[in-house]
């Protein structure tokens, strides 16, 4: 007997010593069909058959969406539920792209995921860690590109494996301060490089001990949103070479770029400007001010801001005292074709290769992605663009003057993501630390230093 | 005269024996958890990331492909961030362990000193190491954020101000002054080495007319000795594995947030760019796995180097009361 009880309390240490300390879902726990902070749960046990006879089916989908927007995304799933209820969900957020990756390894994935950018896309398409959604367009007869505006095509599929599709989608473009450029004798947004750099030195003001005041515009890769310029939507930088090369030190519009923001840093703000540029951003409280009140467009230290469609939440709800309007961010002077256009990009859905209930996932995807209603309702209620072409012309969403330059702007065939790779952010990343260095004055050589960079690039892709 | 037959019988030795043996398998049935634990947690993983670390491995579906010393012969020939983030490690390692520990007795060498409120003081300087990491970093986000309370003060006195998270000068002083502000954990041990130096030898000094700073270098110091000897150990084995802070502040103050605009790790300018931040950006951000188990059995070997240099070293310079090492 002894010998029983000790081998129990050993089995029940084993037990505890061997399960894993991972924490319970956020969704779980809730009423059935209702939408709390918790997600959206329906039991199983509670809804009939489809009408072909379909198994009642519960579906796990995660996302990275937490807090309030993890709230509002229920009621969408809601609708969806409405529209086929013999599928239930269980909504599970606060999920990232590390966290999939895991779970499809460990073969636990769930049946669908959203993820907050495409920047894994290519290497959840090229590992098969996702499925192809090809194949249900295919059999649904669903021709994408009169449905989705073909950028969004580009970053939700890599090689021709369309293994996500994008859901509510971010743009960048230009909002300026309308009583500065009243008062600066200036009529009309810059529509070119040049003329934003001309514009921003009339509404640049400095204090008394040379420190700026208010910034025209604010050049620093670091800076809130400006990072999306460094980019190349608006120069027309390629990423990548036809060859898969990184192209940084070949296509000559990123020296271009680089050196024009140096100028740009000079001819505006002194020969200190960088230093001057720095300490006015730290005075602005840094990057954290982007999400409070703070923020230096909104306070009106801020000219001219490069920002996503969500600025125009942000003030609204911030109630800032400022005047502005939205207008396409400006391009290199040499490629006015580009203009109207801007960075975007958004969430992107996926079905894991070893989803439990692939095709019911499809059926959700599907609604998500591709319906007009649903796509109007999320955009709406989370405040992003809309990547459907018919819920692009919706006539609510383009009520408003200063939301609708945004739309405008998902829709132009000019505007794009950064060319994915397999190497995730990788190649962001590197570039972003390069051209901080560039900005402070680390990089002796441009030119050199692009080539190293685009041959560092080149051997993270080779890399294990 | 009799004499006493010692061996057992036959029956006897094989009952005592199956005792022995059931005894031995009660024991390893009631360690078993730990060693289940212990192989399947620890050794194993150890071993599968050594496979890893030969192999272009992403993690995902594919299996490991053996690609030989290709991690390792990149690592120290074409990965410039390999290089910078093991010079800001050896540099937080370097200027932070040796301050902690000066902080740590220089703390506890005063704690020893007060005769009223001597537990609140103790209390005061122990309790920020009770303050989750994670928390005490955005805390000292706050404090040191351009327009904080610390920069308010300094502009009051007129004292330079600077920029602290945003500055790769100051980037890493700044995270020195937060790992300074927990030193408590390595105060209270501090505290008890001292507390625990025999009196007898103090009042020997004062008969010898021995002043404070000889009593303290004669007898303090090699009394405690061991103790620094534990600390420096335990130091550079974290300070090898520093991450938490640094990726908490880096996230913290460095910018860019959407997509395509990256991650801050390593804000500003790389100057954050630690081993392990590097480590983790490799194996959990760009899912290189088999470079990231190459970095780790690299950091392996250079923290066991440092340990048994350190371990070597204290020969000369660790005392022990009663003579054993």
């Amino acid at each position: 007997m002894k010998r029983w009880s000790a081998m129990l309390v050993s089995l029940g240490l084993l037990a505890a010593a061997c399960s894993s300390g991972g924490g319970g879902s956020a969704g779980s726990g809730v009423t059935p069909a209702q939408c709390t902070a918790g997600g959206l749960t329906v039991a199983s046990g509670s809804v009939s058959p489809g009408p072909s006879g379909e198994a009642p089916v519960t579906l796990n989908i995660w996302s990275f969406y937490t807090g309030r927007e993890f709230k509002q995304y229920c009621s969408v799933l809601q609708d969806f539920h409405a529209k086929y209820p013999w599928i239930s969900i269980q909504h599970t957020g606060a999920k990232t792209d590390q966290d999939i990756v895991r779970a499809v390894n460990s073969g636990t994935a769930p049946d669908m995921m959203i993820s907050a950018g495409p920047d894994n896309v290519a290497k959840f398409c090229s590992s098969g860690a996702y499925k192809d959604l090809n194949q249900y367009l295919k059999a649904d007869g669903i021709d994408l590109s009169t449905i989705v505006p073909e950028p969004a095509s580009r970053y939700t599929s890599y090689n021709g494996v369309q293994c996500t599709l994008p859901v509510l989608s971010d743009a960048y473009g230009l909002y300026y301060n309308t009583a500065m450029f009243k008062k600066a004798g200036i009529t009309e947004p810059p529509k070119t490089l040049s003329q934003l750099e001309t514009d921003a030195k009339k509404l640049t003001v400095f204090n008394p001990d040379g420190s700026i005041k208010v910034a025209g515009w604010m050049p620093l890769q670091g800076f809130y949103e400006s990072t999306a310029l460094y980019n190349g939507n608006w120069t027309g930088g390629k990423w990548y070479d036809d060859a898969g090369k990184s192209a940084f030190a070949s296509d000559p519009s990123w020296a271009a770029l680089l050196q024009w923001q140096k100028d740009f840093i000079t001819n505006v703000y002194g020969t200190d400007g960088y230093t001057k540029l720095e300490q006015f951003f730290a005075k602005l409280g840094g990057p954290n001010s982007e999400w409070s009140t703070a923020q230096g467009f909104e306070t009106g230290q801020l000219a001219m801001a490069l920002d996503g469609e969500w600025r125009n939440a942000f003030i609204s709800d911030d109630k800032a005292d400022i005047k502005y309007a939205t207008a396409p961010f400006p391009v290199a002077d040499g490629q006015p074709d580009l203009y109207g256009s801007g960075q975007i990009g958004g969430d992107v859905i996926g079905i894991p290769s070893n989803a439990k209930n692939a095709d019911a996932a499809w059926l959700l995807l599907k609604y998500l992605a591709l319906d007009t209603q649903a796509e109007v309702k999320l955009a709406t209620i989370l405040k992003n663009v809309p990547t459907t072409f018919e819920s692009l012309k919706d006539p609510t969403l383009n009520s408003d003057p200063h939301f609708k330059v945004f739309m405008q702007i998902f829709g132009n065939p000019h505007s794009s993501f950064k060319q994915i790779t397999p190497i995730g952010d990788t190649d962001s990343n590197l570039w972003g630390s390069f051209v901080g260095k560039w900005e402070a004055g680390q990089v002796p050589d441009l030119n050199a230093g692009l080539q190293g960079l685009a041959t560092q690039i080149d051997q993270q892709s080779q890399l294990g | 005269m009799g004499t006493v037959n010692l061996e057992l019988s036959p029956a006897r030795r094989k009952a005592r024996r199956r005792r022995a043996r059931r005894r031995y398998l009660t024991v390893l049935l009631f360690m078993s958890p730990w060693i289940i634990g212990f192989l399947w947690l620890y050794v194993y993983p150890m071993f599968a990331s050594l496979y890893f670390s030969f192999t272009k491995y992403d993690g995902l579906l594919g299996s490991p492909r053996w690609t030989g010393l290709t991690n390792y012969r990149f690592m120290f020939t074409h990965d410039p961030l390999f290089w910078q983030s093991l010079r800001n490690t050896i540099w937080i390692v370097i200027v932070g362990v040796p301050l902690t520990i000066l902080l740590g007795v220089g703390t506890a060498y005063v704690l020893t000193k007060p005769r009223r409120g001597r537990s609140f003081y103790r209390l005061a300087f122990f309790v920020p190491t009770m303050v989750p990491a994670v928390a005490a970093s955005i805390a000292f986000l706050f404090l040191l954020n351009p327009s904080g309370p610390i920069d308010t003060a300094l502009r009051f006195f007129h004292i330079p101000r600077p920029l602290w998270f945003q500055d790769p000068q100051w980037s890493k002083p700044g995270l020195v002054l937060l790992g300074l502000w927990g030193v408590g954990s390595t105060m209270i041990i501090f505290l008890a080495a001292l507390l625990n130096v025999p009196s007898h030898l103090y009042e020997a000094a004062d008969i010898e007319g021995a002043n404070a700073w000889q009593k303290f270098r004669h007898i303090t110091l090699p009394m405690i000795s061991p103790v620094i000897f534990f600390s420096a150990v335990i130091g550079v084995i974290y300070g090898f594995q520093y991450f938490t802070e640094a990726y908490v502040i880096a996230q913290g103050a460095g910018g860019g947030t959407g997509p395509g605009s990256g991650s801050s790790l390593g804000y500003p300018l790389g100057s954050t760019l630690f081993y392990t931040i590097w480590l983790y950006q490799q194996g959990f951000e760009s899912f290189h796995l088999g470079y990231a188990s190459a970095m780790a059995w690299v950091l392996f070997v250079i923290v066991m180097a440092c340990t048994l240099v350190l371990i070597k070293s204290s020969n000369r310079w660790v005392y022990y009361q009663g003579g054993f090492r």
